[in-house]
């Protein structure tokens, strides 16, 4: 079993306190972009959205998501895969290699949930700083999202509701592409390459599932299912590979690249 | 003299510097492709100012970047630095690298846009050729600003991809930012191309920000190098 030790051992080694600063400032300023942009929208508009719905707006926003916080998601696990100085000795004190790339991805995994809570905290606290609370859905804000094509099936639930649902779809594509990059560190052992062959599987990926499986793209239990379960399968090929390439490897004691 | 001279030669020889006007040659085919077969009718002045900002000022930071700017991390990396550093008889040459890094970059933004000056020039002859000069030359200071910024990241990061790519990310999160913040005056492509947005481009707020960009990556090389110099004096102390 993979113990708790391998996985504090392999957080702290890998946490980067610059990239998180660099991120989180990052998360704030596009934010404050984009809640300028709906302020602009609003005042045009005359229509005065709640909070929730301005983060429903922002999270769901194409660009911000494949475009800014992808990469970023990208640049702040790309060091997971490197160790400084062990190496082949973290692989004999974890006993397996298969359990050291099982630690691996439990910490990509804590490094990606933590992304998006901070992802959805600032993006909600900074809205709720100019746009008023309000649990549900404003028939102004459903008339508008209609009228721009959406389907009012997507509102059915509560914006709580449907930010988890979205959230956890974007969640899903973005642990599928961190595992991606995982393995393409693990294959040519540069932190430069992983990051934009990853990136550019990560974007052609999500304009699949916008422009060709578009039914996933629907905020409905069906299509969340759909998309997951696409993605989930990816996720099990990804680490069945991960896990050959880590069996016919040959380590050694090398420097942090 | 000489040393400049020598580098500034390994630098025109080098791929990146090669691969950046490469890059710039496309950006501007392509720009010129969208003008001809849009067109019935071609001027050369219309044709420079739709191919120049067509792509061209989009990628402009990574071209700038890649060209020699991370070239001290490799020499770090494979040892060539001490040999350098004996040739300079232990004095630093990092301001020196810096020049030369600098005036690469602007060159290497400059000869695609004079390759187009020519090319254009086949249609017919140029009106606003001030302008377009002006403009041209405006591109050479705007790699040598952006270079200068790539390089100034060598010192305070160890991954030798981030100086050349993050010029560009923070140039494009400012494309996609200013339009929104009411800052469409400091729209970042005006600053090469004025052309893009004609009724908003102001030369003093554009060199002001070209200025503030070689400002502060002036103070972090400058920072660096007495930094490392205090901490060899320390190293001696010690």
């Amino acid at each position: 079993m993979v113990t708790a030790k391998m996985i504090r051992y392999n957080i702290s080694e890998s946490f980067n306190l610059v990239r998180w600063c660099l991120t989180i400032i990052a998360f704030a300023f596009a934010c404050v972009v984009s809640v300028a942009k709906y302020i602009q929208i609003s005042d045009m508009t005359a229509i005065t959205f709640s909070s929730l719905e301005i983060t429903y707006l922002i999270l769901n926003d194409t660009v911000s998501i494949i475009y800014i916080y992808l990469p970023l998601y990208l640049f702040l696990i790309c060091g997971i895969m490197f160790d400084d100085n062990f190496g082949s000795l973290e692989v004999i004190k974890c006993q397996s290699r298969g359990k050291w790339l099982v630690g691996k991805w439990v910490t990509l995994l804590f490094y990606t949930l933590l992304f998006f809570v901070a992802l959805f905290t600032l993006n909600f606290l900074i809205s709720d700083q100019v746009f008023p609370f309000s649990a549900s859905w404003s028939s102004d804000f459903l008339k508008v999202q209609v009228t721009m094509g959406q389907s009012a099936r997507n509102f059915i639930y509560t914006p709580f509701q449907t930010i988890g649902l979205s959230l956890g779809s974007v969640f899903s594509l973005y642990l599928a592409v961190g595992m991606l990059s995982m393995v393409f560190s693990l294959l040519t052992h540069k932190e430069a390459y992983a990051l934009f062959l990853s990136l550019i599987i990560g974007i052609l990926t999500s304009a699949v599932f916008v422009y060709v499986l578009d039914f996933t793209s629907q905020m409905s239990v069906a299509s969340f299912a759909w998309r997951n379960g696409i993605l989930f399968a990816s996720m099990v090929l990804t680490f069945i590979g991960a896990l050959w390439i880590t069996y016919k490897r040959d380590f050694n004691i090398e420097r942090k690249e | 003299m000489r040393w400049f001279i020598t580098d500034f030669k390994r630098g025109l020889s080098e791929r990146s510097f090669l691969g950046a006007i490469a890059l710039g040659i496309l950006s501007l085919a392509l720009g010129l492709a969208y003008y001809v077969y849009g067109q019935d009718t071609y001027t050369a002045d219309q044709a420079f100012i739709v191919s120049q900002s067509f792509a061209m000022p989009f990628i402009a930071p990574l071209l700038a970047s890649m060209v020699y700017s991370n070239m001290n991390m490799l020499e770090k990396d494979s040892g060539y630095r001490n040999l350098l550093i004996l040739k300079h008889k232990g004095k630093n040459y990092t301001l020196k690298r810096w020049f030369v890094n600098n005036i690469l970059s602007g060159i290497a933004l400059f000869i695609p846009m004079l390759m187009l000056y020519g090319v254009c020039s086949l249609f017919s002859p140029y009106v606003q050729q001030e302008e377009i000069v002006g403009v041209m030359l405006l591109g050479f200071l705007f790699g040598f600003v952006y270079g200068s910024f790539a390089y100034s990241l060598t010192f305070v990061n160890r991954k030798r991809y981030i100086p050349i790519v993050t010029p560009q990310v923070l140039y494009l999160l400012f494309i996609y930012a200013f339009p929104y913040l009411n800052l469409e005056k400091f729209y970042p492509p005006l600053s090469f191309s004025p052309w893009l947005m004609r009724t908003h481009v102001d030369m003093q707020l554009i060199s002001l920000e070209l200025f503030i960009i070689l400002g502060v990556s002036g103070v972090l090389v400058l920072g660096s190098m007495l930094y490392r110099r205090g901490e060899t004096l320390w190293l001696q102390r010690k």
